[in-house]
């Protein structure tokens, strides 16, 4: 165990310590977060946050700062109130508001507004104005009353059982099983590479042959096995630290505690699927980086169990329309897309046990047979310099034990 | 008693029988060479007496019993192709391959620290084993192979690629080892290097054994029809002669397969002739390996 534990800590201090892995860790979040940037400088540009102006003449609007305790004079769109339609068009023309609103003296019968713009006001402008006349419509109205009417319900779906529950409009339930997929598969793709070119590397400079006569060729993957899946799991702890920091910096100028939360019980089913799943896809990659010649043609190889990673979000539709349908289980227990699927489909779904035991299992299996897999190819391949092993080797006819 | 015992192994690699039916024992405390042009299957050998390899057919002792993690950290091996991380610094190298042999990590670095001191290379310690020069990543190949103190050294090719200043410096190191009972094998096609360094040598060609034995003894069994002889005077007429070269006032006969050296001797006395060298002349292990790898 000691040779495994010392095998484990020399892969992962030098794959840690490396310029490409901390380039790979910031890159990222550097990437998303840029990604944000643009889109928020985009979104921004296109938006028209000038204030709106209105003229009361039907005499039902007061004043909009102390309506049912909502804030019509917040950083948004402000909201004017003038006196008359030609110091409206003043301002509209000196380019102090974006547009005015008149409601005629009888609107109430007519129901009518008009919209005075230069123009076409933003969404946002015009859902002000309209929520200003519906706050001052309900004036009458309890506080709570108002709040119910102008915010509307909020519709949870639960499944039978109580286990599941999903809110409408909460666009972090629906986010974060995806959310999840997506940083086990960078995870996957960013460190799985690192143990690939290492086998090879050790296999075309060598070093190979020193290490198999110090440490039995078993031992020496489940420590570079186990190295690995420490490496990766840097990865995502450091990309979930990073997480919460923004969080937290957001959450102290908007509280958005009460839409953001994580079960305990997903997280930890999460944790075990990715342990398992790393392990698995790990594994093959020894496996093909000990069999085959060099790098290019490894890495062409490796696609073939990493390309099915991408299915659950290729039928993510199926998955969330119909979390229990015959292609969402599927996808839920062939161990090559079940960490994801799982991952997703929990999210959307109560799953019944034996689904997730079976999920897990198999998982367990696999990650097995994967080590066993990849012991075999090792021991076949690794000084085969320059050489494949031919599958009749692998199948047998290579004397190994 | 062996160290290693290696009997009637064979293996083969698709239709290519690598090695054929070879036997051998290394004594402890004995530097064994295991000789061969390239190709003939030394690595092969090597690999399976390391556990590396397993044979088709035969049995492999080694250290009193088959391969194990004990014996794995009882052993010292450097392969012919020098394998060293080359993107690590060379402290750190060591140190992970020493600990990999059982060598504790406190032990280990210390070990390390008192031979990079010894072979010149403690202020390289940080650098990355690429930066050294072809001589400096000897020297580290061959620290990973003494650092855990081994009962049994392999070395494959361990001349290679060195110039003489190196050269010199690992024959005095395997001389060092021999003198500390460490039992050594080495594999090489440099037969100088052999006749200077082993007690002992098996050769081998297309995987199949050819010669073996201690090596004063191989060489005594090819000597016998060649005399060196140096005279005052002329070398007067002699029978049983096939053919005599003079170079440097010494005389090489080539005697007939039924004249024997005492014969000569006998015509020389008879003849009164005032011989100053008179020698058996024993041919190089190059010259029987050329003899027998035919």
């Amino acid at each position: 165990m000691t040779n495994i534990w010392h095998v484990m800590s020399f892969e992962y201090v030098r794959h840690v310590f490396r310029k490409r892995f901390l380039f790979g860790l910031l890159s990222l979040p550097l990437f998303l977060g840029a990604m944000a940037l643009v889109v928020l400088l985009l979104v921004r540009s296109e938006i028209n946050l000038d204030p709106v102006g209105y003229v009361d003449e039907s005499g039902l609007l007061t004043d909009p700062g102390s309506l049912a305790g909502q804030d019509f004079q917040g950083s948004w769109v402000k909201l004017i109130a003038f006196d008359s339609q030609d110091e409206a068009q003043e301002a509209l023309q000196a380019e102090q508001i974006q547009a005015y609103y008149v409601l005629d003296s009888d609107y109430l019968e007519t129901r009518q507004a008009k919209l005075i713009a230069l123009e076409a006001p933003s969404g946002i402008a015009t859902g002000r104005f309209s929520q200003l006349v519906r706050a001052n419509l309900l004036a009458n109205l309890p506080s709570e009353v108002v709040t119910r009417l102008t915010q509307g319900n909020q519709l949870i779906v639960r499944s039978s059982d109580g286990t599941r529950q999903f809110i409408r409009g909460d666009w972090w339930g629906f986010l974060l099983p995806f959310m999840v997929g997506f940083i086990f598969l960078i995870a996957v793709f960013a460190t799985s590479g690192y143990l690939l070119q290492a086998v090879v590397e050790e296999k075309e400079n060598q070093t190979m042959e020193l290490l198999v006569t110090s440490i039995s060729p078993l031992r020496l993957m489940a420590g570079k096995i186990l190295g690995i899946v420490a490496v990766g799991w840097t990865q995502l702890i450091v990309w979930f630290g990073l997480a919460l920091i923004l969080f937290l910096f957001v959450n102290a100028f908007l509280d958005i505690t009460d839409w953001v939360s994580v079960s305990l019980g997903y997280l930890a089913l999460a944790v075990v699927l990715f342990v398992l799943g790393f392990i698995m896809l790990s594994a093959l990659m020894v496996a093909v980086g000990a069999t085959l010649a060099d790098v290019q043609e490894a890495q062409q190889v490796t696609s073939l169990f990493t390309l099915p990673l991408f299915l659950p979000f290729w039928f993510a539709f199926q998955i969330i329309n119909h979390p229990n349908g015959p292609v969402a289980v599927g996808l839920s227990i062939f161990p090559f897309t079940a960490p994801i699927a799982l991952a997703i489909r929990i999210g959307f779904a109560s799953i019944p046990g034996w689904q997730i035991g079976l999920s897990l299992g198999l998982l367990i299996i696999s990650a097995a047979f994967a080590i066993w897999f990849a012991g075999r190819a090792f021991r076949l391949g690794m000084l085969r310099y320059g050489q494949r092993v031919s599958w009749r080797e692998f199948l047998g006819e290579g004397k190994l034990e | 008693m062996s160290v290693i015992e290696v009997d009637r192994v064979s293996k083969n690699f698709g239709s290519l029988r690598a090695v054929d039916d070879v036997s051998f024992s290394v004594e402890g405390g004995e530097v064994f060479g295991l000789l061969g042009p390239n190709g003939a299957g030394k690595t092969t050998i090597i690999r399976l007496v390391l556990d590396i390899f397993k044979p088709d057919s035969g049995q492999i002792s080694i250290l009193g019993g088959l391969m194990d993690q004990d014996k794995r950290e009882r052993i010292g091996y450097m392969p012919e192709e020098r394998g060293l991380y080359q993107d690590v610094p060379l402290e750190r190298c060591l140190v992970y391959l020493a600990s990999l042999k059982g060598v504790p990590k406190s032990e280990a670095k210390s070990r390390v620290q008192d031979y990079l001191e010894r072979f010149d290379l403690s202020s390289y310690r940080k650098k990355q084993i690429k930066e050294l020069s072809k001589g400096m990543q000897q020297k580290a190949q061959i620290i990973a192979t003494l650092v855990h103190d081994p009962e049994l050294v392999i070395v494959d090719e361990p001349f290679s690629g060195l110039d003489p200043v190196n050269t010199k410096m690992v024959k005095d190191i395997l001389r060092d080892l021999r003198s500390k009972g460490v039992s050594i094998i080495m594999s090489t096609h440099q037969m100088h290097q052999v006749e200077e360094l082993c007690d002992r040598i098996l050769l081998i060609d297309y995987g199949h054994p050819l010669l073996y034995g201690e090596t004063n003894h191989i060489r005594n069994q090819y000597a016998g029809h060649t005399l060196l002889i140096r005279t005052k005077g002329t070398l007067p007429a002699l029978d049983g002669i096939l053919s005599v070269e003079s170079h440097n006032s010494t005389y090489r006969l080539n005697l007939s397969p039924k004249t024997s050296p005492q014969d000569i001797l006998h015509q020389l006395v008879a003849k009164d002739t005032a011989v100053e060298r008179f020698e058996i002349a024993v041919p190089t292990l190059d010259e029987i390996f050329i003899q027998v790898v035919k």
